[in-house]
C-alpha cells in the first residue's frame, strides 16, 4: 500500500493538480491520462527511448521516472506538437524524410528533434548523433534522421510548410514517366503515427479488458510432474488459469506459412513437456495485470529435470535426449518406417504432425533435411586447380521489434475479434481456428499498425492463447509481452554451421561448391526446413556455376524457439559463401572483386539450382530477367575507390576493404497470394482494400502510389483499409520480400480492372468507343467528342437505373522470378593493439528495380544494414550451463544504436527495369541484412589478415587472431 | 506501507534516513528506478528539494553537486576534459538528462563510468552526516551515505580516461582512469583506478608505486604488469584473458595521452 501524493505539474502547457501513487511508472501514468505517444520497449530500462518525454525541457525517458518525482515539472510529449488535425512541422520534417517506418518510438523521434533545435541553431552531424543517442531505431537504420533535421530546418520557417515544400531532395527520383512511383511522397500512415494517435494493439484496449501473463519454466528441459494452481485459482481477480491440463489437445506449428506449411505441427498450448528456458508452464488471466502476476506466483510445480540439449553437436550425437519425443504422425507421404520411429515415443511429449516428408527424424532431433544440387560437384572438384573448405558459424540473433508482441482479443455477437499485431493476418486467422476449433467465419482479425516485426511477428505466439480464453470465458484479454519474452520465447535466427567446399580454376572460374548447413531450430520446428533452406537458394544462385550440392539439417534442442527473422537464412549462407569466395581469392591471388566479377550472374542467366531449392514443393529454374550487379558493382568500386589502400595517422590502425554480392527474392512465386479491390466511392474518390500486411515499410503507400498511377487520381484522393480479414480479401502475408511484388502487384491489377470499367461507363455515358478514350489527371475519362469525371461515373452508377458500384478486384498469382540484387562495399578499421573494430564506410548499392518509394527503400537498406551490423560486431544471445539465456536486456543483448551507425553511410538504389513487378519494382524489404557480416568480415582480413569465420566478429576475436590474447 | 519523502534539508534527510532503515535516497531516479536495479525499498527520499546542483571551481579546488546530472556537468563551461569525457561514456543523451554523479556513486555500480575518474582525483565526498571520505573509502566500504558534495584538487596532476564498450550503447568491457603528476619526466604521482575488472571499481595501487618509484616504466611492461595484477572472471563481455589483456593496453593508452599531453 502506498500513500498518495498530490502533485501540481503541467503536461503540455496545461496545470494540473494529480492525486497520484507516487511509486507509478511516469510512462503508465501517462498512458492512463490517455497519452499514447510515451510508449514503453523495454519495461521501463530505459535503452530504447520509445518513453522519451520532455522533462522541464530536456530529454528524459518516462519509464525511468516516478510520479511523485512530476510534483513541480512540466512534461511534454508529442501531442503538444499537433496543430489540430494536422502534424508539426517537426513532426512532418520526420515522416517526409523517411523517418518514421513502424513509427512505434515516432513520437520520441520529434521530441528529440525539438530539444536538438532550440538547443542547437544549426547542428552538426556531431550534435545530431549525440541528440539521438538514447532512441533505438531498428527499422530505418537512424540514417534518415539527418535529413529530417534538414527538413526541420527549412519547414521552421514556412508556415506552409508541406511536402515537397522545401527546396531539399529528400531521395533520388526514378521514373521521370511516372507521377508517383519512384518519386518520394509522405507516408500515408506517417501522421497517424507521429500524432500520437491510436494505431497499435494497445491502443484499442478497453478497460473492461482482462489481463494475460504467463509462468515460464526457468528449466530448458524437463518434464512437468505435477502442478498445482489452486491457490492462483482462488486469488480475488483471478478470472482462469490454463495449464496442460484444461487446454485444447490440439497440434499446431507456429510458423505463419501458406498451408499446407512445410514446418511440423509440435506444438500444444500447453505441454506437460518443457523445451526450453521460457516455454509455457501456465497461463493467468485476471483483473489486473499485478493480480495476474500475483498468481503466478501461486502456482506450484513440480519438474522432472532432464538433460538440455543446447548445440548441434549436442543433438546430433547418438544416444542424445530426444527434444521432440511424441507420436509422429504425417498427413501425407508417411515414411516406411513410420511405425519403428515411434516405437519409442513417450506420450507426455505429445504428438509430431508433417502435412508432408521434409526428411525429419524427430526421435533423432532432426527436425527436417534436404539435399540437392546439379551437375556433379565431386567431378568438378577433380578439375580444379585449386579447392578450398572452410566452416562458418552464426549465433542466434532476436528481432527485437520496438513493440513487443502483443494481442487484444474480444467477443462481438458471436465473433471473435483479434486486434493483432501481425504480418500474416490470414494464417493467424487459419491457425487459431484450428486451435479452437471453430470455423473462420468466426473470427475476424484486425492486423494493427505494426511496431516492428521483421519475421518475429510471421509466427503465432500469443494469440491463439488469448483467442481460446475470450471464446470460452467472453471476456476480453489483454496480453504484450516483456522484453525478456521476445528473447526467451519468441521466433529468432537459427544457429547455423554452414561448411562450404568452393573449387576453382588458376583463372578464377568456379567449378564446383557444395554447401553444408546444419542448423540448430530450437524447441520447435517452426521454419525448420525453409529458414536454413535459404542459405542456400539465396546465396548460391549469385554464381555460375556448373557442379553445386548443399545439403541442410536441421536439429531440435532445448535453445528458445528460432523461426522467421528478416532474410530468412540468407544472411548466413551469405556470410559463408561470401566469406569462402573471398577465401578462395586469396588462395588463388586474384583480387576478391574480379573473382566476384568473372563468375557473377548476369542478366540472362539461367540459374538452374533453383529446380531443386523450391521451398517445401518442386523447384524449378529460374531465368534472370533483371539485374543491377554490374552498375552496383561499378559504382561502389568508384564509391569506395577500390584498389587504393588507405593509411590510418595511427600505427596500430590498419584499414582494410571489403566487397560482396547478395540477392533475395520478391515473395515465393508459386506459393504466395495476394488480392486486392479498388472500390470507385461515391464522389469518385477511391478506396483501396489490400490484404497486405504493412509492417511499416511503406506498403500501404505503394497500393496507393501504384493505384494512382494507373487511374490518374491524385494520392489524396485514395484511401487503404489493408490487412483486415473482414474488410479486405486474402493475402499470405508479409513475409519472403513479397509486399511489392504480390500485394502491389494485386492492387495494381485491381486498379487495371477499374480502369477496364471506367471506360466502359465513360464509353456509354459518352457514347464515344472505349478505344478513343483516355484516363487523365485529375480523374476524368476524356474522349474525343468531350470528357467525365470519376465522380460523374460514379454518380451515374449509383443510380436506381445505374450499373452499380464500380469495384476493380485481382487475384495476384505468379511462377514469374524478379531477384532483387545489390553489391555491398565496407571500409573497415582494426586496432591491432586493442581488436576494435571501426565501420569507417559502408555503401549499400541495391537493385530493386524501380524504387516505387525511394525514401523508404533507402530507409529499409540503412535499417537492414544497421541491424546486420548489430549481428555481426555485437548481438548474440548467451546461454549459461543450465540453458537460461543470461542477456535478456537490449543493453547487454547489444543492439547497435545511433553511435554505431558508420561514418559514411550510403545507400544508392541502382535501377532496373523488371517486366514483373509493378511498375518495374522489385522487393528491397529483405536483402541489405544480407551483407554486413561477409562484407565486414572480408575488409578485416583486408586490414589485419585475419580471418573470422563465426559471429560476432568481436575485438577478442581479432586479438586472437593475431595471437595477442 | 511506502513513502516518497521529501526533505528541505540536509540534516532532515539524513534524520529520515535514520528513521526509515532501508528507505533509499532519489536522485535523478536512472538507477533506482530501473527495472533491472537490484536496489528495492517501500520508502524513497527525494533529493530534489535539497538542489544540490552547484559546481564551483576554485583556486585550487573544484567542487560538483552531487545532484549534478552528467548532462550538467558536460555543459559545464569549466568542466575538465577528462571528467567530461567520463561523463560522455553514458551515450544516452536521454539518460544523462537524469543521472547524477552522486547516484551514479552511491550505486556501486561495478561498471560505474564516473568512479576511475573520481578516484584518480583522489577526489573527497562531502556527506550528509558531516563527514569527508575519499571516493576510494565510499566504494571500498560500501557506504550508503547521502553525498552532498564531490570535491578534488584540480591543480594536481593530469589525467585522462578510457572506456571500452561491446557497443555505443551495450555493456561496457572496462573503464580505466589514470592521473600523472611529473616532475620533468619524472612521475611524481600516479594513480589508476579501473572497472569491470571485479564487483567494485579498483586503484591499481602497486601499479602506481612502481611507476612513481621508477621500477616500472610506461609501456609493454607496464601492460604486462597491469594484466598480470588484474583477476577478471569470463562472462558475455569476454573472457578473462582478454579482460586482462585489454586492461593492460587501456591503463598504457590513458598515460600515453597524458604524456601526449604534456610533452
Amino acid at each position: 500500500m502506498s500513500v498518495e501524493m498530490t502533485i501540481q505539474w503541467t503536461l503540455n502547457g496545461k496545470t494540473l493538480f494529480s492525486e497520484v501513487n507516487p511509486f507509478q511508472n511516469v510512462q503508465e501514468f501517462l498512458r492512463n491520462l490517455g497519452i499514447l505517444s510515451v510508449r514503453d520497449s523495454d519495461d521501463h530500462a530505459g535503452f530504447t527511448g520509445s518513453d522519451a518525454i520532455l522533462f522541464d525541457g530536456k530529454v528524459v525517458n518516462a519509464g525511468l521516472l516516478i510520479a511523485g518525482q512530476l510534483d513541480g515539472h512540466s512534461v511534454e510529449t508529442v501531442e503538444s506538437q499537433n496543430r489540430g488535425n494536422r502534424m508539426g512541422y517537426l513532426q512532418a520534417a520526420l515522416v517526409d524524410a523517411g523517418a518514421v517506418q513502424s513509427g512505434y518510438n515516432a513520437g520520441a523521434e520529434a521530441l528529440i528533434l525539438k530539444d536538438l533545435l532550440e538547443r542547437v541553431e544549426n547542428p552538426t552531424e556531431e550534435d545530431i548523433r549525440d541528440a539521438f543517442s538514447g532512441l533505438f531505431v531498428r527499422d530505418f537504420g537512424y540514417q534518415p534522421l539527418f535529413k529530417a533535421v534538414e527538413l526541420a530546418l527549412a519547414y521552421a520557417d514556412d508556415p506552409d510548410y508541406d511536402h515537397g515544400s522545401a527546396d531539399i531532395e529528400i531521395a533520388p527520383e526514378y521514373r521521370e514517366d511516372l507521377r508517383e512511383v519512384g518519386t518520394p511522397r509522405r507516408k500515408v500512415d506517417g501522421a497517424q503515427l507521429i500524432m500520437g494517435r491510436k494505431a497499435y494493439v494497445e491502443d484499442r484496449v478497453e478497460p473492461e479488458a482482462l489481463h494475460m501473463k504467463l509462468l515460464r519454466s526457468s528449466f530448458a528441459h524437463a518434464y512437468i510432474k505435477s502442478i498445482d494452481t489452486s491457490m492462483a485459482e482462488a486469488l480475488p481477480g483471478v478470472h482462469s488459469v490454463i495449464t496442460y491440463q484444461n487446454c485444447p489437445d490440439v497440434y499446431y506449428g507456429t510458423a505463419g506459412q501458406g498451408f499446407p506449411e512445410p514446418s511440423p505441427y509440435d506444438k500444444r498450448m500447453f505441454s506437460r513437456k518443457i523445451r526450453h528456458t521460457g516455454d509455457r508452464v501456465a497461463a493467468v488471466v485476471a483483473e489486473s495485470e499485478q493480480i495476474a502476476l500475483d498468481a503466478l506466483a501461486l502456482i506450484h510445480v513440480d519438474y522432472e529435470a532432464l538433460t538440455p540439449v543446447m548445440s548441434i553437436d549436442q543433438a546430433k550425437a547418438p544416444g542424445a535426449p530426444v527434444v521432440q519425443n511424441g507420436f509422429i504422425r504425417y498427413e501425407a507421404g508417411a515414411p516406411d518406417d513410420l511405425k519403428q520411429q515411434n516405437a519409442a515415443a513417450d506420450e507426455r511429449d505429445g504428438q509430431v504432425i508433417y502435412q508432408f516428408p521434409i526428411g525429419g527424424k524427430p526421435h533423432e532431433n532432426l527436425a527436417s533435411y534436404v539435399d540437392g544440387g546439379i551437375g556433379d560437384v565431386e567431378m568438378g572438384f577433380k578439375a580444379s586447380d585449386v579447392v578450398l573448405e572452410r566452416t562458418y558459424e552464426s549465433s542466434q540473433i532476436q528481432c527485437t521489434p520496438l513493440e513487443t508482441h502483443s494481442v487484444y482479443t474480444k467477443m462481438e455477437g458471436d465473433r471473435l475479434i483479434i486486434h493483432a499485431s501481425t504480418q500474416v493476418p490470414w494464417h493467424l486467422r487459419r491457425i487459431v481456428a484450428r486451435v479452437l476449433g471453430i470455423r473462420e467465419n468466426k473470427i475476424h482479425v484486425i492486423k494493427e499498425r505494426i511496431g516492428g516485426g521483421y519475421g518475429s511477428k510471421q509466427d503465432i505466439l500469443l494469440e491463439e492463447l488469448a483467442a481460446w480464453v475470450t471464446w470460452n470465458t467472453g471476456k476480453p484479454v489483454y496480453y504484450k509481452y516483456s522484453r525478456k519474452e521476445e528473447f526467451i520465447s519468441c521466433s529468432t535466427r537459427h544457429v547455423m554451421r554452414i561448411t562450404v567446399k568452393i573449387g576453382a580454376m588458376k583463372d578464377g572460374t568456379m567449378t564446383a561448391v557444395d554447401m553444408k548447413v546444419e542448423a540448430n531450430t530450437g524447441a520447435f520446428g517452426n521454419h525448420c526446413l525453409t529458414v536454413p533452406m535459404n542459405a542456400c537458394s539465396k546465396s548460391l544462385p549469385l554464381f555460375l556455376c556448373d557442379h553445386f550440392h548443399f545439403d541442410v539439417s536441421t536439429y531440435y534442442s532445448n535453445i528458445p524457439p528460432a523461426g522467421a527473422y528478416q532474410g530468412y537464412g540468407a544472411p548466413k549462407g551469405s556470410y559463408a559463401l561470401q566469406m569462402a569466395v573471398a577465401e578462395l581469392a586469396e588462395e588463388l591471388g586474384i583480387d576478391p572483386l574480379a573473382l566476384i566479377e568473372k563468375n557473377r550472374v548476369r542478366e540472362g542467366s539461367m540459374l538452374e539450382i533453383l529446380k531443386c531449392l523450391g521451398e517445401g514443393r518442386e523447384g524449378s529454374a529460374a531465368p534472370v530477367v533483371s539485374c543491377g550487379l554490374g552498375p552496383a558493382l561499378e559504382q561502389g568500386k568508384e564509391l569506395i575507390q577500390w584498389g587504393t589502400d588507405v593509411e590510418s595517422d595511427d600505427p596500430d590502425v590498419k584499414i582494410g576493404k571489403g566487397v560482396v554480392i547478395i540477392q533475395q527474392g520478391s515473395g515465393l512465386p508459386g506459393l504466395d497470394h495476394a488480392n486486392a479491390e479498388v472500390k470507385l466511392l461515391t464522389d469518385g474518390t477511391l478506396l483501396v482494400r489490400s490484404g497486405g500486411a504493412d509492417l511499416g515499410t511503406g506498403l500501404d503507400t505503394l497500393c496507393v502510389k501504384v493505384v494512382s498511377e494507373v487511374l490518374s487520381v491524385p494520392m489524396e484522393d485514395i484511401s487503404v483499409v489493408s490487412g483486415d480479414t473482414d474488410s479486405t480479401s486474402f493475402d499470405t502475408g508479409a513475409y519472403a520480400s513479397s509486399g511489392t511484388y504480390f500485394s502491389g502487384n494485386a492492387a495494381m491489377k485491381a486498379a487495371e480492372d477499374l480502369k477496364a470499367m471506367l471506360l466502359k461507363a465513360a464509353s456509354e455515358m459518352l457514347d464515344e468507343p472505349e478505344n478513343d478514350l483516355t484516363i487523365e489527371l485529375p480523374a476524368l475519362v476524356r474522349g474525343k467528342k468531350g470528357s467525365v469525371s470519376f465522380e460523374d461515373i460514379a454518380r451515374d452508377s449509383l443510380t436506381g437505373e445505374g450499373r452499380g458500384q464500380l469495384i476493380g478486384s485481382a487475384s495476384y498469382i505468379t511462377d514469374d522470378q524478379a531477384f532483387p540484387y545489390g553489391a555491398h562495399f565496407a571500409q573497415v578499421a582494426v586496432n591491432t593493439r586493442t581488436g576494435a573494430i571501426e565501420v569507417q564506410k559502408y555503401y549499400a548499392l541495391q537493385d530493386c528495380g524501380t524504387p516505387i518509394n525511394p525514401e523508404l527503400a533507402q530507409g529499409q537498406v540503412y535499417g537492414g544494414v544497421m541491424k546486420s551490423i548489430g549481428h555481426t560486431l555485437y548481438e548474440e544471445m548467451v546461454f549459461d550451463e543450465r540453458g537460461r539465456c543470461i542477456n535478456t536486456d537490449l543493453r547487454s543483448y547489444g543492439v547497435p544504436m545511433m553511435g554505431d551507425v558508420p561514418k559514411d553511410f550510403q545507400v544508392h538504389l541502382v535501377q532496373t527495369d523488371d517486366p514483373f513487378g509493378p511498375f518495374g519494382g522489385k522487393s528491397i524489404a529483405e536483402i541489405s541484412v544480407n551483407g554486413a557480416a561477409p562484407v565486414i568480415a572480408n575488409a578485416i582480413h583486408d586490414a589485419c589478415g585475419v580471418w573470422i569465420r563465426s559471429w560476432p566478429l568481436t575485438p577478442e576475436k581479432v586479438l586472437k587472431g593475431l595471437g595477442k590474447v | 506501507m511506502s513513502r516518497f519523502l521529501k526533505p528541505l534539508t540536509i540534516d532532515e534527510a539524513v534524520a529520515l534516513k535514520k528513521e526509515y532503515p532501508g528507505s533509499l535516497y532519489l536522485g535523478g531516479g536512472s538507477e533506482l528506478n530501473s527495472p533491472l536495479s537490484d536496489a528495492v525499498s517501500d520508502t524513497y527520499i527525494s533529493l530534489e528539494a535539497l538542489n544540490l546542483k552547484a559546481c564551483v571551481r576554485g583556486n585550487h579546488t573544484t567542487i560538483l553537486g552531487a545532484s549534478t546530472t552528467f548532462q550538467e556537468l558536460m555543459d559545464w563551461d569549466e568542466c575538465p576534459d577528462a571528467l567530461k569525457e567520463a561523463a560522455g561514456f553514458l551515450t544516452s543523451r536521454n539518460v544523462r538528462n537524469q543521472a547524477t554523479l552522486g547516484g551514479n556513486i552511491a550505486a556501486h555500480l561495478p561498471d560505474s563510468y564516473m568512479l576511475p575518474i573520481l578516484m584518480v582525483l583522489d577526489a573527497d565526498l562531502e556527506l550528509g552526516n558531516d563527514e569527508v571520505i575519499s571516493a576510494v573509502q565510499y566504494v571500498q566500504e560500501h557506504r550508503q551515505n547521502l553525498i552532498i558534495n564531490i570535491r578534488y584538487d584540480h591543480t594536481r596532476g593530469k589525467a585522462a580516461v578510457k572506456n571500452v564498450l561491446r557497443s555505443s550503447g551495450g555493456l561496457s568491457v572496462l573503464s580505466a582512469a589514470v592521473c600523472l603528476d611529473f616532475e620533468g619526466e619524472k612521475i611524481t604521482k600516479a594513480a589508476i583506478a579501473v572497472s569491470g575488472m571485479g564487483p567494485k571499481v579498483i586503484r591499481l595501487t602497486s601499479i602506481e608505486k612502481t611507476l612513481v618509484d621508477g621500477s616500472l616504466k610506461p609501456g609493454a611492461d607496464l601492460e604486462k604488469a597491469v594484466a598480470d595484477l588484474v583477476d577478471p572472471v569470463s562472462d558475455l563481455k569476454g573472457s578473462a584473458e582478454y579482460k586482462k589483456y585489454l586492461c593492460g593496453v587501456t591503463v598504457q593508452d590513458c598515460i600515453s595521452r597524458i604524456q601526449e599531453a604534456v610533452a
